[in-house]
């Protein structure tokens, strides 16, 4: 049976880019989602089209320079038909698009960003990203509905 | 006047670069460069630190083939501590190393190259993508993703994540194989074969389709080199070092990869941070050799794998022996892929592969040591120095990349010369000089031990060295 699938992505190597890391370390210990996958990766690749072709729902969580320092976005994805997608830009709606194209599954999807304060080399968060994290955690959680899997 | 043409950044590679292309008065192409513009050094960085963290900090050079840093370093350690990992451990680096040679080559095949294999160089660039590849040949796609998965799980399931794993260690790995991971692999040998055969049917299919790249894509006489084992067989993880040059004759065998500063010099050219690694008999520039899945089929006897020699067959009975067309790296990354499947259920069958003992045990009893290995883009040279302490003292990296830059050169400039017109610059044409350099899937973050992805500049120059025309992606 098709399980919901949580990404986690970003440079945890810069700052807040890692917000997503920290965000999907949080889901996988977090009992009420018991029922769902979390990956976790430096970035986006077609590989996990695979692994988005087989889920019921995808929410993937990444760090935005859009909006203010520690604002939890969450947006609906669609699939688009055009875009670049390399090695190293891969955006989700990409993947969605894979999905649809090589597996013919296009699961429902969103983005849970946050927005980041600094980008600087360095591996912890600002403080105000990391008290984000507890609304980007349930975030994720209300859209995928609670409980999952119990 | 003459002019120059720059392409910044180059695309579908990995690490930072850009492209100059010289121009007479007349207009016609003279001379062209490929300039690495991107710089870490690890070889400075690394001074100070212990020994034991050589490893783990080596396999921070890059995010695509960390695992060959981490074996070619290891390696390294293990003469610096003077043991021989045990049996088992050998054969486990072996298949985590083989496991990389898959993924890292369909990354370079499926993802980076097939839009153009596909579609043609001339295509419009906004359907020259993996998702253009996914709507006009989705069994294509679906294959290129399948088999960089295959490769990336065998590391995740052996090394606990998919990169910068930090198990393999000086003196072997750190944990055995379970029956469960060892089984769970070989399940998924199968699809991963019978994907890389699709590929290898449908790239020779289209293989006449690029007759006139394949006559100017880096088609020189140059010599190439690689690992063999005692047999003169491929050898991804161990062996010697065999140079043979365009007539197929030895210019050496069975090099000890412990004297390799007795043959190859490594120049440095004040427009690029990628050292420029040369055959010292033959001198500067001259020297030029290839290295990378091209070079492994070339140099080699054989394989050593039935569907791989079987395909080495074909690929030599198409080609002859030494192919000196650098287009067919493409072809020869997957026989390479090929080999490695099979080789990595090899190993997996083998008796003592569950066996406990791993890894040796040692403090510091060399004060020098080298670690050689083929990585995705040819051989891979780790070199320290280190103290009574075990700190390290002198680095030297020589990495595949390096080895094959004087032939990047040369390819660009080749392809300049058969493609680029000044009158009337086009993006085939840029595609076409990028694609050039594609074809040795440059690791940049490995070659200059640098940070960050790969765009590209190229820039059309003047006889003054005025920039006529820029273009950038």
């Amino acid at each position: 049976m098709a399980r919901p699938l949580v990404i986690g992505y970003g440079n945890t190597l810069r700052g807040d880019d890692g917000v997503g890391w920290s965000v999907a370390d949080r889901l996988a210990a977090d009992p009420r989602l018991s029922g769902v996958d979390v990956l976790r990766s430096h970035q986006l690749t077609p590989e996990f089209a695979l692994d988005v072709s087989r889920a019921s729902a995808v929410v993937f969580v990444d760090a935005t320079v859009s909006g203010p320092a520690g604002r939890v976005n969450v947006a609906a994805l669609d699939p688009v038909a055009g875009g670049t997608a390399s090695s190293h830009h891969m955006a989700p709606e990409t993947l969605l698009a894979l999905s649809q194209a090589l597996y013919g599954a296009q699961p429902p999807a969103w983005l849970v960003s946050v927005g980041c304060a600094s980008l600087e080399l360095g591996d912890g968060l600002s403080d105000v990203v990391a008290a984000a994290l507890p609304a980007a955690v349930d975030a994720v959680i209300d859209l995928l509905g609670a409980p999952i899997g119990a | 006047m003459t002019d120059q043409i720059v392409i910044d950044p180059i695309t579908r590679i990995e690490g930072h670069s850009k492209i100059t292309i010289q121009l007479d008065d007349r207009g016609e192409v003279v001379d062209a460069h490929f300039h690495v513009t991107q710089f870490r050094g690890f070889e400075r960085i690394v001074q100070g630190r212990p020994i034991h963290e050589m490893p783990s900090i080596m396999a921070r050079i890059c995010g695509i083939c960390p695992v060959s840093h981490l074996i070619a370093s290891s390696k390294a350690c293990d003469e610096i501590l003077a043991v021989e990992p045990p049996p088992t451990g050998a054969d486990l680096r072996r298949v985590m190393n083989l496991a990389q040679i898959v993924q890292s080559n369909a990354l370079s095949f499926f993802h980076l190259s097939s839009p153009d294999l596909l579609f043609g160089f001339d295509a419009d660039p906004a359907k020259r993508n993996i998702l253009g590849v996914a709507q006009a040949n989705p069994q294509l796609a679906r294959d290129g993703i399948g088999v960089r998965k295959f490769g990336q799980q065998i590391i995740e399931w052996l090394g606990g994540k998919r990169i910068h794993p930090s198990w393999v260690v000086p003196g072997g790995v750190e944990s055995p194989l379970s029956a469960e991971t060892r089984d769970r692999i070989l399940a998924t040998v199968p699809d991963a074969i019978a994907a890389i055969q699709r590929a290898i049917t449908w790239y020779t299919g289209a293989l006449l389709d690029w007759e006139d790249e394949a006559a100017s894509f880096g088609d020189f006489r140059s010599a190439f080199m690689g690992l063999v084992d005692d047999d003169g067989n491929v050898d991804h993880y161990d062996g010697k070092l065999r140079v043979m040059d365009a007539d197929g004759a030895m210019l050496a065998d069975r090099i000890d990869p412990r004297t390799y500063q007795d043959y190859l010099g490594e120049a440095v050219e004040p427009w690029s941070y990628l050292k420029s690694t040369y055959w010292t008999a033959l001198g500067y520039p001259d020297g030029v050799y290839r290295v990378g899945p091209l070079a492994r089929l070339i140099v080699s006897d054989q394989l050593g794998t039935p569907l791989a020699d079987a395909e080495l067959a074909s690929f030599r009975a198409r080609l002859g022996r030494v192919p000196g067309s650098s287009f067919h790296y493409h072809y020869a990354r997957l026989i390479d892929m090929l080999y490695a499947a099979e080789r990595i259920e090899q190993l997996l069958r083998g008796e003592d592969i569950l066996s406990t003992r791993v890894r040796s045990q040692a403090r510091i009893n060399r004060n020098e040591g080298i670690g050689v290995s083929e990585a995705p883009r040819g051989t891979l040279l780790h070199h320290y120095k280190v103290d009574d302490d075990g700190i390290v003292q002198w680095a030297n990296l020589v990495i595949a990349t390096g080895h094959n830059n004087l032939a990047m050169n040369r390819s660009v400039l080749q392809v300049a010369k058969r493609y680029v017109k000044s009158a009337a610059l086009t993006e085939p044409m840029l595609n076409r000089v990028e694609a050039v350099i594609r074809c040795y899937d440059p690791c940049l973050s490995c070659s200059t031990h640098a940070v960050g992805e790969m765009p590209l500049l190229l820039q059309l120059r003047g006889p003054d060295g005025a920039i006529l025309s820029e273009l950038a992606r």
